[in-house]
């Protein structure tokens, strides 16, 4: 089966306001703040909750520096201090705090940081309301929901059958009770283990870098309509495997709601826990004659098409330049060494042809293959008996080249993320971002440094294995809004990837042994004056 | 939204960023369609004999009546706004539905447009 159909997924739209975000709510209030002035000295305070200085009560705060316009520079290292770290510590948990940290104050989630354990829990309350694709009204199916037209289709397609058959398979489009609750466990496992525990963070400030934060990403799921303190309320509608609201021209979809960590909605079929089965944008086929190594018109458009959606911006910052390989294949008639042979040239011809599609400008369409493109000639290896069409095909393939799995790209959305995918040929957005468009969490991106102090390049719209692009693979970026939740909620800026440094020696009581973590080798640099 | 000449009805439930619509349409030959958010074209549902038209025609007038507003709102940053264009008795009604709004009117004439065609099969 061809992978290249057109299809178009899911976005979230995302406001482009800025709104000034709530007053200063890093847990060292003004009041905390005073006691420990009048006991450390407001130098040390200053230090201490992130090298901001003292504000007034109620001046509204980023929650993450933005660097300066031009090439992101490493920001200067602040004096050491190691009883400012060691304060910070003993204050024990920051949190739990609602944050908002997508551009606009979209996104929303509980956000609490336990210094002594390192870690930052990522806890998000979900609203599961469970509903029937298509439901019976006097023996004919009807699609009972406005917002989903493309059901009308499906309940059209039921209705052609005869009742019988009807009755028997509208059961596949709705919930039994018993299917609840591993529906949820399915999901809460299934977020917590694709977003928590990716990277780990650390402050880069010195003698404070042993303090880390491992996240863990917590979905308290129930069912019913929102209740209090819920950050999201999903609406899952049922299909039978194979299937999904994208099937009958419906969406999955996430809204940002308005400006509350508590109002976002979403939209999911009850398969989007699975790879999705309708589209694979990371697995292109191109089909070859019997024998033959020469592309079709068919080949070289579908070529020139995958050229100009998985081109990407590979000039821009932050640009994720895809890698992909040609998966070649031939049937299995013929001697094995013919066949090894004819995979390798029809590899070969798309190699080739690759080279030759042109964009707008006349410039190559796609750049870099020597270095972008390998090939992986399989001759006749997993072939079909026979001379099976299927089997005479190359295959570009992107990263793992695996389906997406919807519900995973949601919540990003819910966690603030914007898409990164781009409007191209082969995966439409009619009005969503052009390749190379900065996207919302660009700026939270290019806030956040890697261990050695240099700034993220920034998150750019393009067609990749991305999990908010077109495939499933968390990056960097991706913890921008992570990042961004624990710098609000401890008020200290300088949280960067990587994990936690080890403590210098001559100090106090360090922090409980974080899972997975281990220190770096060797002593760690000797700590300056005050 | 636009509706073409000789439509009775047109839902579009659009996604405001990437501008995905899903969309059903009544057209006046009684032809029953659905655009799908990955498809191009228009794509046949059924068609309403002109007897079933007559009823369609009653339930988007009965639909009006009381008159519809020309906008609902329940809450802001919701995912999907749908627009309706209904011809009515007193003329073309446009209404634009935002933040998961429900208007029971709607949601009846809704199921009710799907219970009248007689597809033969019962």
């Amino acid at each position: 089966v061809s992978e290249h159909e057109y299809a178009r997924p899911e976005r979230a739209p995302v406001d482009e306001g800025e709104r000034p975000r709530p007053a200063d709510t890093m847990p060292w209030g003004p009041a905390a703040l005073l006691a420990l002035q009048q006991s450390i000295g407001n130098a040390r305070v200053s230090r201490a909750v992130g090298g901001r200085g003292l504000r007034r009560q109620g001046t509204p705060a980023p929650a993450t520096p933005v660097p300066a316009t031009g090439t992101p520079t490493p920001a200067p290292m602040p004096a050491g201090d190691l009883a400012g770290a060691q304060t910070f510590v003993d204050h024990g948990v920051y949190g739990p705090q609602d944050v908002t940290p997508g551009q606009g104050n979209t996104g929303g989630f509980e956000a609490k940081y336990d210094p002594r354990a390192g870690q930052l829990d990522v806890t998000m309350r979900v609203a599961v309301n469970f509903k029937d694709s298509v439901t019976l009204s006097g023996g004919r199916a009807v699609a009972t929901d406005t917002s989903q037209a493309g059901l009308v289709t499906l309940a059209t397609r039921l209705n052609r059958l005869p009742r019988a058959r009807r009755a028997a398979l509208i059961g596949r489009y709705q919930w039994s009770p018993t299917e609840f609750q591993p529906w949820r466990d399915k999901l809460t496992g299934l977020i917590s283990s694709k977003w928590g525990g990716q990277f780990e963070f650390h402050v880069r400030r010195q003698d404070w870098e042993w303090i880390g934060a491992h996240v863990n990403v917590n979905i308290v799921a129930h069912d019913g309509a929102r209740q209090g303190g819920d950050h999201l309320e999903v609406t899952n509608y049922k299909f039978p495997t194979g299937e999904n609201l994208y099937t009958f021209g419906d969406f999955s979809v996430t809204g940002p709601g308005g400006s509350s960590a508590t109002d976002q909605t979403m939209t999911l079929a009850s398969t989007d826990l699975d790879p999705r089965p309708d589209v694979n944008f990371l697995r292109t086929s191109i089909f070859f004659a019997t024998g033959s190594a020469t592309l079709d018109a068919t080949g070289k458009q579908t070529i020139s098409d995958w050229a100009k959606t998985f081109q990407g911006a590979p000039t821009a910052a932050g640009s994720r330049k895809l890698t992909a390989t040609l998966e070649a294949h031939a049937s299995s008639i013929g001697t094995a060494e013919g066949n090894q042979q004819l995979s390798q040239q029809r590899a070969d011809a798309v190699r080739a042809e690759l080279g030759n599609v042109k964009d707008s400008t006349g410039s190559p369409a796609f750049t870099d293959i020597a270095t972008r493109i390998s090939d992986d000639a399989q001759g006749a290896a997993g072939a079909a008996p026979g001379n099976v069409a299927s089997d005479r095909r190359v295959d570009i393939t992107v990263g793992a080249g695996d389906r997406q799995v919807l519900a995973v790209h949601e919540f990003g959305h819910a966690f603030g993320l914007d898409d990164e995918y781009a409007n191209t040929p082969l995966v439409s957005s009619p009005s969503g971002h052009a390749v190379g468009d900065r996207v919302s969490h660009d700026t939270a991106t290019t806030a956040m440094e890697d261990d050695s102090g240099q700034h993220l390049g920034g998150a750019v719209a393009e067609n990749t294995d991305n999990i908010m692009s077109v495939g499933n693979v968390v990056h960097e970026q991706h913890y921008s809004m992570f990042h961004s939740a624990l710098a609000t909620i401890t008020g200290v800026a300088e949280w960067a990837l990587g994990p936690p440094h080890a403590k210098p020696s001559g100090s106090t009581p360090t922090p409980a042994p974080v899972p997975g973590v281990t220190p770096p080798p060797g002593p760690p640099p000797p700590a300056p004056g005050p | 939204v636009t509706a073409e000449i000789g439509e009775l009805l047109l839902l579009e439930n659009v996604e405001p960023r990437s501008g995905m619509v899903s969309a059903l349409r009544i057209r006046a030959d009684g032809t029953f369609e659905s655009k799908g958010a990955n498809r191009e074209d228009w794509e046949e549902l059924y068609r309403f004999t002109p007897q079933e038209l007559e009823e369609v025609r009653t339930a988007l007038a009965e639909a009006d009546d009381p008159p519809l507003s020309l906008r609902y709102e329940a809450r802001p940053g919701a995912a999907v706004t749908q627009r309706w264009v209904l011809e009515t008795p007193r003329g073309e009604v446009r209404v634009q539905i935002s933040g998961g709004a429900k208007v029971p009117a709607l949601e009846h004439l809704f199921q009710r447009l799907q219970l009248v065609h007689d597809f033969g099969t019962d």
